[in-house]
């Protein structure tokens, strides 16, 4: 039951029966894995966007994050998307693709939509900006490890953040 | 959606918010809270059973300060538990709301930054 050291190529320990982890938990000290969500905005309300953060949350406590870190990832993603929603889509329909990507270590999350180029490409700020824009992007920069804007072909606006788990 | 329940204490209103502040219901908490501090004196926004909030909710906490100002009434917050809470000293918004934590302080700071205006009804 405990043989999976051919499992995508690498030594997998396998002790969790004995240690009383769970399986998911020990799988994710050695395979790096990821996720790719692909999710469709609705002009009413936005239970989609809450539904995908808390997938988010439930990603980064499966392997092993703190509930403080795994909120801070979830605010970051759940600001993410509302800006996605709101200035490529005007809180209308549209899609959003999120990949979450954990290499043991890090997470590392690209939130990209397909809403018209952005010009100049906003940065993440680094001192907090006053009320109007711009707050939601600092917020993102200081919860995670990392956060940059990245510049894409054709359309849409991509953000790729990335946060220590353990 | 969010819940409210309310304590009327005086001449101050509690409104226990219990819930996930988001995109969605920062609305329905900019509702409710405007409302308060429209007909109360003062109001005390429990946040403690709050356990998401994100930047709109911050929008929606700071457009109720601005008419509460305006109205001349205090808004205290009480803050929710970490790490929800921790958003408040990340957007510096104890430069523009005051912000206890637990109900007890929040009642200490209206009295004793209460204007005077509060001593008689509207």
């Amino acid at each position: 039951m405990c043989d999976r050291s051919a499992f995508g190529g690498k030594q997998v320990r396998c002790n969790w029966q004995e240690s009383g982890a769970g399986p998911l938990a020990e799988l994710s000290d050695n395979l790096p894995w990821q996720i790719s969500l692909r999710l469709e905005t609705d002009p009413q309300e936005s239970d989609v966007l809450r539904a995908t953060r808390k997938i988010v949350y439930a990603a980064a406590k499966t392997v092993g994050a703190t509930d403080a870190v795994a909120y801070e990832i979830e605010l970051a993603i759940g600001e993410a998307l509302s800006n996605a929603w709101l200035h490529a889509y005007g809180g209308g329909i549209g899609i959003i693709e999120l990949d979450a990507a954990f290499d043991g270590t890090f997470f590392t999350f690209t939130v990209h939509d397909q809403g018209a180029p952005v010009t100049p490409l906003p940065a993440i700020p680094r001192e907090l900006p006053k009320k109007g824009q711009g707050r939601g992007l600092y917020l993102i920069g200081q919860l995670m490890d990392e956060a940059e804007v990245l510049k894409r072909e054709g359309k849409g606006v991509a953000l790729r953040l990335r946060k220590r788990v353990r | 959606m969010l819940r409210f329940t309310v304590d009327e204490t005086g001449r101050v209103k509690v409104l226990h918010v219990r819930g996930e502040v988001d995109i969605t219901t920062a609305p329905q908490l900019n509702r409710e809270l405007t409302n308060a501090v429209t007909n109360s004196h003062h109001v005390i926004a429990d946040l403690t059973g709050v356990s998401y909030l994100d930047m709109s909710g911050i929008r929606a906490l700071e457009a109720v300060q601005q008419v509460a100002h305006e109205q001349g009434r205090l808004l205290v917050l009480v803050a929710p538990p970490e790490p929800i809470g921790n958003v408040f000293g990340i957007v510096q918004l104890r430069r523009a709301i005051h912000i206890a934590k637990s109900q007890e302080e929040a009642f200490k700071i209206i009295k004793r930054e209460g204007p005077p205006s509060s001593e008689s009804p509207p």
